[in-house]
């Protein structure tokens, strides 16, 4: 039995589609503790939103469908189970009570029709046996818990009466009121202001703390990522291209496509006319034509004919913790 | 968490839309005669200088006149009383024949549209049926086939009216079903049925009640056009369509009995449509109000 919260293995999501099947995520592999926070970075269409819609059980289907791996999450009665077997009555229960998510954007992501007091109240409802009264002071502690100035008051607002910040942190108190042991977040900072970006992190930071979940924080921001992760994993085309420790991602980077990653991320002090920022070339492939070899081939600097286009590298160890798939990142690395 | 007060807006403070609304002259006009059709559905019984099926064979076909303001029919009955009367009829076939299309429509659309799919196609082409038909010819087949009556034709008209609501609310229930925040409930784990009825019917409700206002003076007409035709309410009940019906034979010697029950139907189904032109210029926030 694995000691981990979850261990995703092998994971294959596919779409069906008119020019024929996806594969949106090929056959990956990532695991978290409790208490841990793991970053998913890729570009958009890297696969990381289906993943975490296949962890939440909520791939639309049909078009789409779970091909293979498994998915084991310990539940808090210490049970092991695959959420890729899980039944739907059963993962519904699991979802909003043990494994949350919160979306990209808090504008849209409540409902305009009740006050945020109503909607968080409505999820402890769904998942525990409590009476309004004690909902009520749930919620209004969720809210406090948030730093939401006056949470009795807020507790009857209308989300249109909310600032962008604020109704992100009622998102999240709708998600954490139940304390799930594993939070989902898929770019939840991308909307709101930079400066409110940052309290919303430190936010998540402090409730993971105190909560002591785990966060798979979804993001295509680098610098967020660096801010918050204690492990992070790139995905490229539907598969972990690189993943380890923070640190070693940043320090001791060996697939070519996270140093373009981060080549094109502008930093404070850099000389101007020194350089042009960094691009990666080209668009992430279709998933329809990937090409044979490293799917990443077609952009990279270091490309060769063999081995890169001759077959698709696999994930292999290149430090503690810290895999890479890429078939040159030696000789790259010398 | 100074800053984080500042960003929260004050609370509460209801949006003066409906008073702007009504604040225009046609809304007004609407609202009035829809409140005098309510008034009189009540207070028929007190307001009406007559009772409606009394006969008083000296003032048959007697012109209108201080005694009888829009005059009396051939058996001496006044048409004022009679008129005032016709409303209960009226407001019955608006609320049950429009309830009976709202409550079938709604339900059959939100079906189709939030599971989509086969259950779309199945229900939809049902409503593509009965839109096939022309309203009064579809109506008259259910009476028919259900035998005359006050209670079958507004049954009928019921049916007849279902597919425009099941229409119109199909369509807002698509653009609603993938609002984020019902992937956010189901996120959270809230069960199919309970996002459909909480979360996407009240979002997707609004242009429904603008509907029903709309449609109210049509029933109106439908049921009318049925009991004109001897298929809804019966003689001597004082419904429009049978009062019509009654002064048509009389129309080139006693013109009030005809003409004053079709002004009626006239004047409400004008208010009942100044009054939902009105709301939905107020639940429409495209269309900007002064």
């Amino acid at each position: 039995m694995s000691a981990k919260l979850l261990d995703v293995r092998d994971l294959r999501v596919e779409f069906a589609t008119d020019t024929g099947v996806v594969p949106a995520v090929a056959g990956l592999s990532f695991a978290i503790d409790a208490g841990e926070t793991l970053v998913i970075v890729g570009e958009s269409g890297s696969g990381k939103s289906v993943t975490s819609l296949a962890i939440m059980g909520l791939v639309p289907r049909p078009p789409g469908r779970i091909a293979g791996g498994e998915m084991l999450f310990r539940t808090r009665d210490g049970r092991v189970r695959d959420l890729a077997q899980t039944n739907a009555a059963e993962m519904q229960r699991l979802r909003g009570a043990e494994i949350a998510m919160i979306f990209q954007e808090p504008m849209s992501a409540l409902n305009p029709v009740y006050t945020i007091g109503e909607q968080i109240t409505e999820t402890l409802l769904l998942h525990e046996r409590l009476g309004k009264r004690a909902a009520r002071a749930r919620s209004i502690e969720m809210l406090t818990l948030l730093g939401i100035p006056e949470p009795a008051r807020r507790f009857d607002a209308y989300p249109h009466q909310l600032s962008g910040g604020m109704r992100q942190r009622a998102m999240i108190a709708m998600a954490l009121s139940c304390r799930p042991s594993l939070l989902i977040a898929d770019e939840p900072t991308t909307a709101l202001d930079v400066t409110v970006q940052a309290q919303i992190l430190d936010l998540i930071r402090r409730l993971q703390k105190e909560l002591g979940m785990a966060v798979i924080f979804i993001t295509h921001n680098l610098g967020v990522a660096a801010e918050i992760a204690d492990r992070i994993l790139v995905m490229y085309a539907g598969q972990a291209v690189e993943t380890g420790p923070t640190q070693a991602i940043f320090r001791e980077t060996r697939m070519p496509y996270t140093t373009g990653l981060l080549a094109s991320v502008p930093r404070l002090g850099m000389d101007r006319d020194a350089a042009p920022l960094q691009a990666i070339p080209g668009n992430v492939p279709s998933f329809s034509d990937l090409p044979p070899g490293c799917a990443f081939a077609p952009r990279c600097a270091h490309v060769r004919p063999t081995p890169c286009e001759a077959r698709r590298p696999d994930l292999e160890p290149c430090g503690p913790e810290h895999a890479v798939r890429c078939a040159r990142w030696r000789e790259i690395a010398a | 968490m100074s800053n984080a007060a500042t960003e929260a807006a004050a609370p509460a403070r209801r949006p003066p839309g409906i008073a702007r609304v009504l604040r225009r002259t046609p809304a007004r006009i609407g609202l009035a005669i829809t409140i005098v059709f309510l008034v009189l559905t009540v207070a028929a019984g007190w307001l009406a200088p007559y009772d409606p099926y009394d006969q008083d064979l000296s003032a048959a076909l007697s012109p209108p006149s201080a005694d009888h303001w829009f005059g009396a029919d051939q058996y001496g009955r006044d048409m004022l009383s009679r008129v005032m009367h016709g409303t209960r009829t009226a407001l019955l076939a608006v609320v049950v024949a429009d309830g009976i299309a709202l409550v079938a429509g709604c339900a059959m659309g939100l079906v189709a549209g939030f599971f989509g799919g086969r259950v779309d196609a199945v229900v939809m082409r049902l409503v593509d049926v009965l839109l096939a038909f022309p309203y009064l010819l579809l109506a008259l087949i259910i009476v028919a086939a259900l035998g005359p009556g006050l209670t079958n034709s507004m049954i009928a008209i019921g049916i007849v009216y279902t597919p425009q609501y099941a229409r119109l609310i199909r369509g807002q229930v698509l653009a609603v079903r993938n609002a984020d925040y019902v992937r956010a409930a189901r996120a959270l784990g809230a069960a199919r049925t309970r996002i459909m009825l909480r979360h996407v019917l009240p979002n997707s409700f609004t242009p429904i009640l603008v509907m029903a206002t709309l449609q109210a003076g049509s029933v109106i007409v439908e049921t009318a056009g049925l009991s004109f035709l001897g298929l809804g309410a019966q003689p001597p009940s004082p419904d429009w369509g049978a009062l019509l019906a009654d002064g048509q034979s009389y129309f080139l010697t006693a013109w009030w009995i005809a003409t004053f029950p079709g002004l009626a139907i006239f004047v409400v189904v004008v208010g009942f449509n100044l009054l939902g032109d009105a709301l939905r210029d107020f639940a429409d926030p495209r269309r900007t109000i002064r």
